[in-house]
């Protein structure tokens, strides 16, 4: 029997470090709950590691396929529901394509995910090192503009694919273009809930946005302030401390 | 080459999880080592044995008589594979997926001098508590993925048994460090493990602030113990059953921190 198409394209853009790249593989394999192909696309220097990570990490997802450059053929892969764009070194929770295909198939049209920035430092020849996280606040229905500080903003994106440009932008500067032009033919929807993708941290946020994401992370921090100093008044405002974080009360 | 024992306890896990992990085993790389798996199950009954067993063999798998609790469980493999020579035993979650190189780089960070306990990366959630550039030392560390040396097991025994869960990692880290050796993050040794999810069961909490409670009683920090003691009075509607202990004296129980509630670091974030 034909193996059902996959319901989600993602072509992944690496460059830099080998380590990000499979650090990206390592957390889209894991994905649930759908179906997804990743079409790895290596700037130069980078095939061997993309390919080299590929072999290594087919397989640990049951219904994720990994696969260096453009597809040779059609056939299995093609048409699939949805398109993602993404750059090396952005990780996404188990979750996140399955909460943004959920989203789509309830009528939305492209999706952005809530998120967090990265701030990394090098370590050594190893992988980088994060050094904090913070949550990225998003206005309900987000520009362009708002998103792009981040380079990997298109990772938080999902689109229908009667609305995805149908190029691919391999290069890091054609993302933004890639974003103007599904901008113009749907509106993106940003989703509510925990945070699925964390991006690496980039470019300055306006003195609006940047208190904006301040507030998003004290509405986190804070709870969890009380949770160290007093846990037994943390535990009585628990149900409280859930709705703030926009997860279902435990 | 190196022998190492890789053990996961199971307790009730589904069939989904354990052959996602059971994939991500077969698939280890073992450049640096020979990885022996081990499965032990606290389970009621022997329906996780079917996947181990056609994987790995039935001297993979093994039944408890009762519930043991993590640390236990863990115990009694980790005691056999030293008995067996093995050089290190590596704890992994049942509900995680193991990168293929995951087990060589433990054991790449492990063998630096002084090295009794090295952890590992867990994605896409890493915990939040720090380690040096370089070094890779860190306060604590987790038992999500973790090798022990076998010099750690013979001469400090393993977890504590009366953890139940949660919590004995820190305690085993804290003695490491207090007999003089190292506990370090491996960064290059990654285990997907997202647990963010999935809702804390009232049972599972309250092994969370017993555990808490216990391990203050031990390492001498009442207020902290009587506050998490507090709090499960208050959940269970009675007091936590905790053994008695004599609390560690100085100079050992400075390596203990209870000054970040239950996460024993400064986070990261």
């Amino acid at each position: 029997m034909p193996e059902p198409r996959p319901r989600i394209r993602c072509h992944l853009v690496a460059e830099g470090s080998a380590w990000a790249l499979e650090e990206t593989l390592f957390t889209l394999v894991a994905q649930r709950g759908v179906r997804l192909e990743v079409q790895v696309h290596p700037a130069p220097g980078l095939e061997d590691a993309a390919r080299a990570a590929c072999e290594r990490l087919q397989g640990l997802g049951s219904r994720v396929h990994l696969v260096v450059g453009s597809p040779s053929g059609l056939g299995p892969v093609d048409r699939p529901a949805a398109i993602s764009v993404w750059r090396a070194g952005v990780v996404a929770t188990p979750d996140h394509f399955q909460r943004a295909m959920a989203a789509l198939e309830d009528g939305a049209m492209v999706t952005v995910a809530p998120s967090r920035r990265m701030v990394l430092a090098p370590d050594g020849d190893g992988p980088a090192r994060v050094v904090r996280k913070t949550r990225r606040w998003t206005s309900p229905l987000p520009s362009v503009d708002e998103l792009q500080r981040e380079s990997g903003f298109l990772s938080r994106c999902l689109a229908r694919r009667s609305v995805a440009p149908l190029w691919v932008p391999l290069r890091p500067d054609e993302h933004r273009r890639w974003a103007e032009e599904l901008w113009s033919r749907a509106q993106p929807l940003a989703l509510d809930g925990p945070p699925t993708v964390d991006l690496p941290v980039g470019g300055t946020a306006t003195p609006a946005v940047a208190l904006r994401d301040t507030l998003a992370e004290m509405r986190y921090q804070g709870p969890r302030v009380l949770e160290r100093a007093a846990p037994l008044t943390f535990e009585q405002t628990r149900r409280l401390f859930h709705r703030l974080r926009g997860a279902r009360p435990r | 080459m190196t022998r190492v024992r890789l053990g996961v306890v199971l307790y009730r896990n589904s069939l989904e999880e354990l052959a996602t992990l059971v994939r991500s085993l077969q698939r280890l790389e073992q450049r640096e080592v020979t990885v022996e798996v081990r499965f032990i199950d606290n389970s009621p009954d022997d329906g996780l044995a079917a996947p181990v067993v056609a994987a790995f063999g039935s001297r993979a798998y093994r039944r408890t008589p009762s519930n043991l609790g993590f640390g236990a469980a863990h115990n009694l493999e980790m005691t056999e594979a030293v008995r067996d020579r093995a050089e290190a035993y590596v704890c992994v979650n049942p509900d995680a997926l193991l990168h293929p190189a995951a087990v060589d780089e433990l054991w790449r960070v492990a063998i630096r001098p002084g090295t009794w306990l090295v952890d590992g990366r867990t994605l896409p959630e890493e915990h939040p508590k720090p380690y040096t550039a370089g070094e890779g030392e860190t306060p604590w560390c987790a038992g999500t993925l973790l090798l022990i040396r076998a010099e750690a097991i013979s001469e400090l025994g393993g977890f504590d048994e009366n953890f139940f869960l949660y919590a004995e990692d820190v305690d085993l880290s804290w003695r490491v460090r207090a007999a003089g050796h190292l506990t370090r993050t491996a960064p290059r040794a990654w285990i997907h493990h997202w647990v963010e999810h999935r809702p804390l069961s009232l049972e599972r909490r309250l092994e969370v602030l017993r555990s808490a409670a216990y391990l203050g009683h031990k390492w001498g920090a009442p207020a902290f113990a009587r506050r998490y003691e507090r709090l499960y009075r208050v959940l269970a509607g009675h007091r936590p059953r905790l053994p008695a202990v004599t609390p560690i004296s100085d100079p050992a129980r400075r390596v203990a921190d209870f000054s970040h509630g239950v996460r024993f670091a400064r986070s990261r974030w």
